[in-house]
């Protein structure tokens, strides 16, 4: 091999050597400083990212609470008027009943619904005593739905007032008991009269 | 009738049923004339209990009978009733003469055939009798001299074909004359009496008398259970109407309570699922 080539080979090798013991010694230097960075900034965007997540799920309890107490409310007046429906003019609602399809459910923490909506227990109004007793006297609803009846009336009259019959419920329950009355009376002529049939 | 008053009657119904079920007595059948006012009942029991001179049963131009009055005679007893479709009172006690009577002689005055208060009183004969009722019932057409041959042919048959029709079934019927059977016994005038037609009906009366005397006890029962089977079924149409009342006041209640239950079990319900929906976002708030 002539000279020159000699030279050349053994520089261009030179310079490889070099080039390669620099590019060994560079990571060594710097590597612990970068990943302590990274780290930390992987916490902070994860605590930001919580931290977001946790606000959006407490403005959603909040966005559900009122949507519920709303929800509630409408549904609550409807079924308030469903009692004050009347298609006789001349049996006025009584005021409770009014007061009960206009409720605002306004003072009423949202604790507060909850028991009330979990409460079982029944009306004990001058209605509901009322209405109870007509219920009772009909074939065509049964004893559960009554209680039904009693605990939902109990739920609208906690949240607004107790309700008072008008003077056509007790004329209707009035009717009722008479017819009763009436039947006992001629279950009991029939009982006298079959053991002689 | 109110519904009060419709009760007091079944009540007394019911009692009068009672005293006449324990009433055994006569043994003997019981024969009632039974029909409208001026029929000619009371004469035609008179010929045949042997008073048509001296009158038993009173007689008169206007209604003299006014209570149910009897007469035991040796095979059976006679029961004159007062004459129905005029008072009330009146209807009731021939009503109750009706229910003890073993054999009823439906008494009716010409001119004409049955008119439509008859129609419904052979009605009521097929009610109280059953399918007894062509032994039991007798047609009697009285004051046959108030018509000529040919006429009381004609009403005679008419009045059979009502029998038919309303009876279901043909009694027998007799066509006689108080007042020809009287005159034959004030004139001794055995013609007379026997052209009077009493006489056959009396016959038949003891015939059907005999032919009873062994059933009696158990016809009576029957009739008794059919007339308990009949207040019983006005007992309950009675109570039908009461519930059927009771329904009409308390429907518009039932359809208020069963509407509002099913809302208020909606509001429930949708108020529940908004409870669990924010306890599961709380839950997520703590776990995060």
């Amino acid at each position: 091999m002539p000279l020159p080539w000699l030279i050349g080979v053994a520089a261009v090798a030179a310079v490889t050597a070099i080039a390669k013991a620099v590019s060994d010694d560079s990571p060594s230097s710097s590597s612990s400083t970068t990943t302590s960075d990274d780290s930390e900034r992987r916490q902070q965007e994860q605590e930001a990212r919580r931290q977001r997540e946790r606000e959006n799920l407490k403005a959603r309890v909040q966005s559900l609470a009122g949507e519920r107490r709303e929800q509630l409310k409408a549904e609550l007046r409807g079924a308030a008027s469903a009692l004050t429906s009347s298609s006789d003019k001349h049996n006025p609602v009584s005021e409770g009943l009014s007061k009960m399809a206009r409720l605002t459910l306004d003072g009423v923490t949202g604790d507060q619904l909850e028991q009330h909506i979990r409460s079982t227990a029944s009306s004990t109004s001058n209605y509901g005593k009322t209405v109870k007793a007509i219920l009772q006297a009909s074939p065509a609803i049964e004893g559960g739905h009554i209680i039904h009846f009693m605990q939902g009336l109990n739920l609208l009259e906690t949240l607004t007032a107790p309700a008072e019959a008008t003077a056509c419920d007790h004329a209707a329950l009035a009717q009722a008991q008479v017819a009763q009355e009436r039947i006992e009376r001629l279950q009991q002529l029939k009982r006298q009269l079959l053991p002689q049939a | 009738m109110d519904r009060t008053q419709h009760i007091k009657t079944l009540e007394a119904e019911y009692q009068l049923f009672a005293s006449q079920r324990s009433d055994a007595a006569p043994t003997k059948p019981r024969i009632a004339a039974w029909g409208l006012v001026k029929a000619g009942k009371s004469s035609l029991l008179n010929m045949l209990s042997g008073h048509a001179c001296d009158e038993h049963f009173q007689t008169g131009d206007i209604r003299t009978t006014r209570t149910n009055q009897a007469l035991e005679l040796n095979n059976y007893v006679l029961i004159d009733t007062p004459g129905l479709g005029i008072d009330a009172d009146d209807t009731q006690q021939a009503n109750e003469g009706l229910d003890k009577a073993d054999v009823v002689l439906f008494v009716h005055a010409p001119p004409g055939e049955l008119d439509a208060e008859e129609v419904a009183l052979l009605d009521q004969l097929r009610n109280a009798y059953g399918e007894d009722v062509g032994e039991r019932v007798v047609l009697v057409i009285s004051q046959l001299d108030k018509l000529q041959d040919a006429d009381l042919a004609q009403v005679k048959e008419t009045i059979e074909r009502q029998a038919l029709s309303h009876l279901g079934t043909m009694p027998e019927c007799f066509v006689i004359s108080s007042t020809r059977f009287k005159s034959g016994v004030e004139k001794n005038k055995e013609g007379l009496c026997t052209k009077s037609g009493i006489p056959q009906l009396e016959q038949h009366l003891q015939a059907v008398s005999k032919k009873l005397a062994h059933s009696l006890e158990l016809a009576r029962q029957k009739r008794l259970a059919r007339r308990a089977l009949d207040l019983c079924e006005r007992i309950d149409l009675a109570i039908a109407k009461e519930v059927k009342l009771i329904e009409q006041i308390t429907q518009p209640y039932v359809v208020k309570a069963k509407t509002f239950v099913e809302l208020i079990d909606g509001a429930r319900r949708t108020f529940k699922t908004h409870t669990s929906d924010m306890q599961k976002a709380r839950k997520k708030i703590d776990s995060i």
